[in-house]
């Protein structure tokens, strides 16, 4: 369907949807920006943008809340939780792309239906576990549940990706002499490289977007991450919006810098898992 | 050298038919261990808890036999809950199926800025659902939310009769819907246009030359086509409609009372506010049964003599 075909009625349709739908997209953020950038007295007034832009805001909410504090720490658990997730992700793949054995479908069914669970199914098991092992307002916690739980998507990405790599080299490599564990660490995984980077990507975004793991296993502001943190704003009757938006501003950027950065892997990727 | 490329094919598959290959298990197994521990423990210890008494802090008091799932069943909310749940998964995951297909099958057109609005309307997913739902707070919020503002330009309330969004169930409910479709639309949408850019042109080429209008290629060329996608994108959706706690959570808690609670932040209170473990555990264990009946039916759909 080319635009040029297009009837003056369908381009009349497709300007209007896009205007809508942009629309749509774009106002919360305007809003959250907006309202980040306005000093106090304007956000309870009449007016829609305010008359003057203050940068006040992204001075004092460092000084409020430990902000920094709580990026340190989204960024210690998505990191921690990366690193995890990879170290047992790639060799599973790689087993599960090129070898076949008894148990392999039984495993590569589990692992799909897996992860369709919602975590909310065992919260409160995994919270009495997190007690036993002492990790309660530990970022190890969070480290390990938000690893763990995406093993499943980043083994199954993995495997689909290996797979499409030639086993040629493999085999080539294999008559030269190369030992298992040198072919794993200097072929596979330089030519899987790829699909590793959306893993990475994928593993990250969810550690540092978790929610309901946080709220559940920490207590303290001095442990919460960055989605939990911010909520110091949101009292049960006063709500301080100018620093709430900020803060919300401030801890979206790294993940949407990244997400825009690795856009196209994690959208092939994701509906790579869905469709082809 | 032939014995060498023989021991490679015996490497990589012969051997894997043999009882005793252990390499792609000695690979796998750190995984599944650690999946074992994390995931499927508790899970399990779920499972047993919905059969016993519990304390509120998760001891074992007794045997209960199936009380924990009579005693929910008697729970006037939880009725209420599994209906609202119901029609929170079609109206969000519903409308956001439709409107995926709206959007995609406009950006599946050519015209002049269409990379610029796909990074437009891609940008809600990458901001994390909670900070999402904080947003989104804001834009209800009664006295000077921004959707408030537009009411009263529109000349529909005015200050004085601004509406209260998330302080009554009435609006609460839809409020979390549309926040709903706002956090799902992008990623339906790109699931959508996958499957529209995998159609052959030519079948709309032969279709216009047969004087077929847009509307009629729509209709019989490109639904027909992406049914698959759709029912694909569905299935996600109703998964992840059904998970959306960061959404619920921040926006309402669930309230006021139970009025906005669906089955996920019932559990969560269940747990954590009222600490009624077995009553905890009889409704995870159920939500989990319709869960697994999802996951089961999207895997044999999708994955269908691929694994």
């Amino acid at each position: 369907m080319m635009a040029s075909k297009l009837s003056p009625l369908g381009r009349i349709f497709i300007f209007v949807s896009v205007v809508l739908f942009s629309f749509f997209a774009l106002v919360p953020i305007f809003v959250m920006i907006m309202t980040a950038l306005s000093p106090n007295e304007s956000i309870s007034s009449e007016e829609l943008i305010p008359q003057t832009l203050i940068f006040k805001n992204f001075i004092e909410v460092w000084q409020q809340i430990p902000l920094a504090r709580f990026i340190l720490n989204s960024l210690l658990v998505s990191c921690g939780a990366t690193l995890l997730n990879l170290t047992f992700a790639f060799p599973a793949s790689y087993g599960l792309a090129r070898f076949r054995f008894r148990a392999r479908t039984p495993i590569m069914f589990l692992i799909l239906v897996t992860q369709m669970f919602s975590p909310m199914v065992f919260i409160f098991s995994a919270f009495r576990l997190v007690v036993a092992y002492g990790l309660v307002d530990n970022l190890l916690s969070l480290v390990l549940f938000d690893g763990v739980f995406t093993l499943t998507f980043s083994i199954w990405l993995l495997t689909s990706y290996i797979q499409t790599i030639p086993y040629e080299i493999e085999e080539a490599a294999m008559i030269d002499g190369c030992s298992r564990v040198r072919l794993l660490k200097e072929i596979v995984l330089p030519l899987a490289k790829p699909g590793i980077i959306t893993s990475v990507a994928y593993v990250f975004i969810e550690s540092w977007n978790d929610f309901l793991f946080a709220l559940s296993f920490i207590t303290s502001p001095e442990k919460s991450p960055v989605t939990i943190g911010i909520f110091i704003f949101s009292g049960r009757y006063h709500v301080e919006w100018g620093l709430l938006m900020t803060s919300a501003l401030l801890a979206t950027l790294p993940v949407v810098i990244l997400f825009f950065f690795f856009q196209k892997q994690l959208v092939g990727g994701l509906s790579a898992g869905a469709i082809k | 050298m032939f014995s060498l490329l023989e021991r490679l094919r015996i490497f990589y598959n012969e051997v894997g038919r043999k009882r005793n290959a252990i390499v792609p298990y000695l690979l796998i197994l750190p995984a599944l261990i650690l999946m074992g521990l994390i995931v499927f423990y508790p899970l399990s210890s779920t499972i047993i808890w919905s059969f016993y008494q519990m304390s509120r802090i998760g001891n074992i008091t007794g045997f209960a036999g199936f009380s924990n799932y009579a005693d929910l069943f008697a729970n006037p909310n939880f009725l209420p809950v599994i209906r609202r749940t119901l029609i929170w998964i079609a109206f969000s995951a519903g409308s956001t199926t439709i409107l995926g297909v709206w959007l995609a099958s406009v950006l599946n057109t050519r015209f002049f800025g269409s990379q610029v609005v796909r990074g437009i309307v891609i940008i809600p997913w990458a901001i994390s659902v909670s900070i999402t739902a904080i947003i989104w707070k804001w834009m209800f919020q009664g006295e000077f939310g921004f959707v408030n503002h537009i009411f009263d330009a529109l000349r529909i309330t005015t200050p004085e009769s601004h509406i209260q969004w998330l302080a009554s169930a009435n609006t609460s409910f839809p409020a979390m819907i549309v926040v709903s479709i706002w956090a799902s639309l992008p990623f339906t949408t790109m699931i959508l246009l996958a499957g529209m850019q995998g159609i052959e042109k030519e079948l709309y080429e032969c279709a216009a030359i047969d004087g077929a209008s847009s509307l009629m290629q729509f209709q019989n060329i490109t639904l027909p086509l992406i049914l698959p996608s759709i029912m694909i994108a569905s299935l996600l959706n109703i998964i992840w409609v059904f998970n959306s706690f960061a959404i619920i959570w921040p926006l309402t808690r669930g309230g006021p009372a139970y009025a906005s609670d669906t089955i996920v932040s019932f559990i969560y209170k269940l747990a954590f506010v009222q600490g009624d473990i077995g009553q905890t555990a009889a409704t995870s264990v159920l939500a989990f049964l319709a869960l697994l009946i999802f996951s089961i039916i999207y895997v044999l759909f999708v994955f269908r003599g691929r694994i």
